[in-house]
C-alpha cells in the first residue's frame, strides 16, 4: 500500500467516524429522554442504530461506575476497546452517558495494572506464581478458618459475590464476610426491612418521568447520578413542570437547577421529617384512607431496636407533638417559610412527589431512623405507590443491590434476603448448596467496622481476625478513621492481608499478598442496579498479564483447601463445594484457570444462585433472558405464553404478579404479617460529635463528578485526573476571610483522629456555608478518612462520613 | 485522532441559545449538526488526542446557557491509545 492510499484510507475512516458520531448525537438530540421514544427491555441488544465501523465488534455492558446502571455499547478491535457509545436501547440512559461513562473504556489501560501475584518477602512485594499464591492463602485459612474474613464489594459481580459467600458461609462455617457497601447503603437496607419487611425499593426510575415534585434529601443528584438527573432536566425542557427541592447542607451543582434550595444543619433531616409528619396531622391532611388500609404505627421501644414496638396512632401523634415548625426551624436552620413549602407539598394529594436519597441519609449515625422517617412521611401523606409518587434510595456502586443486598454478602445474610440467624433460612440454604445440615453458622459475622477493628488489634484477643482477603475495594482509603481501622495493621506483623485488585492502592501498600484481577469486560459479569435491574455482559477482551477473575481466585483457594483436607470444602455428597460437571457428567476442573476460562462459570454460578431469589419474591431472570435484554427488573416472572415479564412496581396489583387479586395494594412481606407497612416515629438524636471551641467546623466528605470513589481507576485516566487533579478542602468565603486563607493556600485540617495538610478552595465547586467544610475522598495522597468518624448507626452499622468536628488553620 | 460527539442541552433563554450555537460554530474542530429540537444541539469534536477532547467537553459545559452536556459517542485509534498510555504513566509516576 503506498502513502497516498494509506492517507486516503485514513481520511475515509475519519469521515466515516465523523458521520457516525454525528448520526448518533443527532438521533439522541432528537429523542432525548422522551418517553414515547423509549425502547423496551425486550428490544434485542444491538438490534438497531448501532454504529457500523469496519473491523469493530460491539457488545453491551453496564457502565462500571456508580449505581445508576447505564448501559454502554463497547466497540472492540484487535482485542482492545476502541469506541464507546451509549446504548440507545437501554431504558436507564437511552443512549446518553455522563463524563465517567465517556472514559469508561480507558480504565483498563492504566500503565501500572497489576499483572502478576505479589507476595511480601522481607518487607517487599515480590512476584510469585499463582500456584504459590493460592497455596499461601489456603494454608493460612486452613490454620485458623474461624479467624479468617472476606471483605468484599458492591463492585463484585453477582457470581463473584455468590462464590465468596458460599465459600465462607457454606464451606468454612464462618460468617465473617462483609462488603464495602456496608459503608454506603446498609441504612437503606435496614430502613426498607423495618418499614415493609423486605429490602430494596418497590419503585423504579420511571418515577423520574412522572413526578411533579422531586425532593433530594442530602443528595447531590446532578453530579452523582447525572444521567438520571438528565431525565428530569429533559422533562423541564419539554415544558413539563417538575418542582425540584434540594434539601442539603451545601450548595452543589444540583442546587443550581433547584426551585428551592434549603440549606439545613447536619442531622436535622430527622427533625424536618418529623416536622412534616406533625404538620400533616395538625392540618388534618394525612391520607386516612391509605393509612387505615395499609399502615401500622411503630416506635423505637426502650431500648430502641431495629423492629421497635407497636404504638397507637394517638401515641404517634403525641410523640410528634414537640416537632413544631418553630422547633424544627431552630434545629434545622430552615426558615418557617421554607418549612411551609415542604408542608404544603406533602399536604397536597394531587401532586406526585418523589423523594431520592443516597449517602446523605445513609451515612448517618441515625441512618435507619432517617430512612424510616422519610418512608413515613410518604406513607402518612399517601404519596406512595403511584407512578412518580414515592420514596426511593439510590446506590453508589454498580452492584450494591445485586451482589450485596440480593446475594447477601453482608455478615448476617444469606442469598435471597435470607438470614444466618434463622434456622429455616439456614435449612433452605444448606439444601440448595447440598451441604450437610448444620454447616452454616447461626451467629452473624463481623460487620465492616468490627471486622477491621478485630484485624487491627492483637491476635491474643479472643474472637480476633488474623487474615482478611479484600476483593474489588480499597479499604485503606475508604474505611472511616483509617488510622484505627486500617493503618494499625502495620503494628501487628502476625496479621495477613490479601488484596485482589487491578491497580496498586492504599490497601496494597500494607498487603502481604496482592492478586492481579480481571476487570469489567475482561470477564463475564452480572450486576444489579438501584432499581432492581439485573444486567449481564460478556467478556470482550483479555485481562493483562496473569490477571484472573476474582471468582476463579475464590474457587481455586477452595479447591486447594479441599486438597489440604478441610471438610467444609466438600458438599454433603463428598464432592467439591463448587462441583461442576460437563455434559457427560464428568467433573469439570474449574479450579484450573484454562478450564474456568472456557466454561461460562458466570452462568453456572448465577443459575445456582437464582433459586434463592424465590423465597422473598425477588425472582431474578434466567441468565439467557438477561443475555437478550438490557437488564430486567425483578421479580421477573414467566407468563403463560412463556415470555418473561419484569416488574416496575412491587406491591401494586396489575404491576406485581404476587399481589393477590382485588387487594389493590399489598405489602406482602409486612413486618406485622397483615400486609401493612410501618409508619415510624424515631426521635431526633444529636450527632455524636459536634463542633465546639476546640474543633469549631463541621467536616463533610464525599465524591466528585470526575472520580469514582477512591480514584483507583479514574485517577489513572489522564483526562479525568487533569479535570480534578487532587483533593481540596472547600471553605466558605466568610471563613476564608476570617482565617486569611485564599484559594490555593495550604491549610491544616484536624479532627480528634488525625490531621491533614491540604489545599484550600474558597467556595469550591460547590459552596459551603460558614462553619462547614467539605473534602472529597478520591485522592490517595490526601487520605481524608484518617480524620473521619467511625461512629455508626446502631442497626445498620453504617458509619457517618458526613459530619464530624474539625479545626482549620492556615499553614504559614 | 479522537472523534467524539456530544448532545449539548441549552436553556430556554433564546439569546443564550443563539450565543452558545455561535460559540460552538466558531471552533474549527467542532461540527455542529442540525438542531432536531431547539434545546438540544448535536456536536462532533475532532481533535488530535483525548486530552484535547476532554478540554473541549469542559469548555462547552462552562458556556453560559448550557444546562448539561451528555456524551453520545467516543472513538480513538491505535496511536491515540499509545499517547494516552504514555501520558498516563507520566502522571501516575509523578503522583506516587
Amino acid at each position: 500500500m503506498n502513502d497516498n492510499s494509506l492517507t486516503n484510507q485514513q481520511t475515509d475512516r475519519r469521515g466515516f467516524l465523523r458521520a457516525t458520531a454525528m448520526a448518533v448525537a443527532t438521533s439522541l438530540a432528537a429523542n432525548g429522554f422522551a418517553e414515547e421514544k423509549t425502547p423496551t427491555s425486550s428490544t434485542p441488544p444491538g438490534g438497531f442504530d448501532l454504529p457500523v465501523i469496519p473491523d469493530v465488534t460491539w457488545d453491551k455492558a453496564p457502565c462500571r461506575f456508580c449505581g445508576t446502571g447505564c448501559h454502554v455499547m463497547v466497540g472492540v478491535k484487535d482485542g482492545r476497546i476502541v469506541a464507546v457509545t451509549g446504548d440507545r436501547q437501554a431504558e436507564v440512559n437511552k443512549g446518553l452517558l455522563c463524563v465517567k461513562g465517556y472514559h469508561t473504556g480507558l480504565i483498563l489501560y492504566g500503565n501500572d495494572r497489576l499483572k502478576t501475584p505479589l507476595l511480601r518477602k522481607n518487607g517487599k512485594l515480590e512476584p510469585v506464581s499463582w500456584d504459590e499464591a493460592i497455596n499461601v492463602i489456603a494454608k493460612r485459612i486452613h490454620g485458623a478458618p474461624e479467624r479468617f474474613a472476606i471483605y468484599g464489594s458492591g463492585q463484585w459481580t453477582i457470581p463473584e459475590g455468590y462464590a465468596a459467600n458460599k465459600f465462607i458461609k457454606g464451606g468454612l462455617s464462618n460468617n465473617h464476610i462483609d462488603p464495602n457497601a456496608r459503608l454506603c447503603m446498609a441504612s437503606a437496607v435496614t430502613g426498607y426491612i423495618s418499614t415493609y419487611g423486605v429490602d430494596e425499593p418497590y419503585n423504579c426510575y420511571d418515577d423520574l418521568d412522572h413526578c411533579d415534585v422531586l425532593i433530594l434529601w442530602g443528595n447531590n443528584f446532578a453530579e452523582m447520578h447525572p444521567v438520571l438527573f438528565s431525565r428530569v432536566v429533559d422533562r423541564r425542557l419539554r415544558g413539563e413542570k417538575v418542582v425540584l427541592v434540594d434539601l442539603t447542607t451545601r450548595r452543589t451543582r444540583t442546587s443550581q437547577q433547584a426551585d428551592h434550595v434549603m440549606i439545613m444543619q447536619p442531622q436535622s433531616d430527622m427533625a424536618i421529617a418529623n416536622g412534616i409528619a406533625r404538620e400533616l396531622l395538625v392540618r388534618d391532611a394525612w391520607s386516612k384512607d391509605f393509612v387505615n388500609k395499609h399502615c401500622n404505627f411503630r416506635g423505637p421501644g426502650q431500648p430502641a431496636t431495629l423492629m421497635g414496638e407497636a404504638i397507637s396512632f394517638e401515641q404517634y401523634r403525641a410523640e410528634l407533638d414537640e416537632y413544631t415548625p418553630e422547633m424544627v426551624s431552630k434545629l434545622s436552620g430552615l426558615s418557617l417559610k421554607q418549612l411551609g413549602v415542604l408542608f404544603d407539598l406533602f399536604a397536597n394529594p394531587k401532586l406526585k412527589i418523589t423523594s431520592l436519597w443516597c449517602m446523605g441519609m445513609n451515612q448517618h449515625t441515625q441512618g435507619t431512623a432517617i430512612n424510616n422517617l422519610v418512608h413515613g412521611v410518604h406513607l402518612l401523606s399517601g404519596h406512595w405507590g403511584k407512578k412518580g409518587d414515592g420514596p426511593q434510595s439510590l446506590t453508589g456502586q454498580p452492584s450494591a443491590c445485586g451482589t450485596v443486598r440480593e446475594v447477601g454478602t453482608l455478615a448476617h445474610a444469606l442469598p435471597g434476603d435470607l438470614r444466618v440467624d434463622d434456622a429455616r433460612h439456614r435449612e433452605i440454604a444448606e439444601k440448595l448448596w447440598h451441604v450437610p445440615a448444620g454447616r452454616i453458622n447461626p451467629k452473624p459475622g463481623y460487620h465492616t467496622v468490627l471486622m477491621w477493628e478485630k484485624f487491627c488489634t492483637s491476635s491474643t484477643e479472643p474472637g480476633g481476625i488474623d487474615t482478611i482477603w479484600v476483593q474489588v475495594t480499597n479499604p485503606g482509603q475508604s474505611l472511616p478513621n483509617t488510622h484505627k481501622l486500617f493503618d494499625a495493621k502495620a503494628q501487628h506483623p502476625e496479621k495477613f492481608l490479601i488484596v485482589s485488585d487491578v491497580y496498586p492502592t492504599a490497601t496494597t501498600e500494607l498487603a502481604d499478598l496482592v492478586l492481579p484481577s480481571a476487570m469489567w469486560v475482561e470477564k463475564n459479569g452480572v450486576y444489579g442496579n438501584s432499581e432492581r435491574r439485573t444486567q449481564q455482559w460478556n467478556r470482550m477482551v483479555d485481562p493483562p498479564g496473569e490477571a484472573r477473575d476474582d471468582a476463579w481466585q475464590t474457587i481455586a483457594v477452595a479447591h486447594r483447601l479441599m486438597e489440604l483436607g478441610h471438610p467444609g470444602m466438600n458438599d454433603g455428597e463428598g464432592r467439591f463445594l463448587f462441583h461442576q460437571a460437563d455434559a457427560s457428567g464428568s467433573e469439570l476442573p474449574i479450579w484450573d484457570w484454562a478450564t474456568y476460562r472456557t466454561t461460562n462459570m458466570d452462568e453456572r454460578l448465577y443459575e445456582e444462585y437464582r433459586p434463592f431469589t424465590a423465597f422473598k419474591h425477588k425472582q431474578v431472570a434466567p441468565y439467557q433472558e438477561l443475555v437478550k435484554a438490557h437488564g430486567l427488573r425483578w421479580p421477573v416472572v414467566q407468563s403463560a405464553d412463556g415470555t418473561w415479564k419484569e416488574t416496575r412496581y412491587r406491591f401494586i396489583e396489575g404491576e406485581d404478579s404476587f399481589v393477590e387479586p382485588r387487594k389493590g395494594f399489598q405489602f406482602y412481606h409486612s413486618v406485622t404479617k397483615d400486609d401493612k407497612a410501618l409508619i415510624w416515629f424515631r426521635p431526633y438524636v444529636a450527632p455524636p460529635e459536634m463542633p465546639d471551641a476546640e474543633y469549631p467546623y463541621w467536616l463533610d466528605t464525599g465524591r466528585v463528578l470526575e472520580h469514582w470513589h477512591t480514584g483507583t481507576m479514574t485517577m489513572r485516566v489522564p483526562q479525568l485526573r487533569r479535570a480534578m487533579p487532587g483533593a481540596y478542602v472547600e471553605i466558605s468565603r466568610e471563613d476564608a476571610v476570617r482565617l486569611d486563607v485564599k484559594t490555593g493556600d495550604n491549610v491544616k485540617l484536624a479532627t480528634r483522629r488525625g490531621e491533614l495538610v491540604i489545599t484550600a478552595w474558597v467556595d469550591g465547586r460547590a459552596s459551603c456555608s460558614p462553619g462547614h467544610l467539605f473534602v472529597p475522598f478520591f485522592d490517595e495522597r490526601k487520605l481524608i478518612n484518617r480524620l473521619t468518624l467511625d461512629a455508626h448507626c446502631p442497626f445498620s452499622k453504617e458509619p457517618d462520613y458526613k459530619k464530624c468536628a474539625a479545626r482549620l488553620t492556615k499553614v504559614t | 485522532m479522537w472523534i467524539s460527539s456530544f448532545v449539548v442541552t441549552l436553556t430556554e433563554d433564546i439569546a443564550h441559545r443563539e450565543a452558545v450555537i455561535e460559540a460552538l460554530r466558531s471552533i474549527p474542530s467542532f461540527t455542529v449538526g442540525d438542531l432536531p429540537t431547539p434545546s438540544r444541539v448535536p456536536v462532533v469534536v475532532e481533535v488530535d488526542d483525548s486530552q484535547q477532547s476532554r478540554f473541549w467537553y469542559d469548555w462547552v459545559e462552562q458556556l453560559p446557557g448550557v444546562v448539561k452536556v451528555d456524551v453520545a459517542f467516543v472513538s480513538c485509534d491505535e496511536n491515540d491509545r499509545e499517547t494516552m498510555s504514555l501520558a498516563d504513566a507520566a502522571e501516575v509516576e509523578s503522583a506516587r
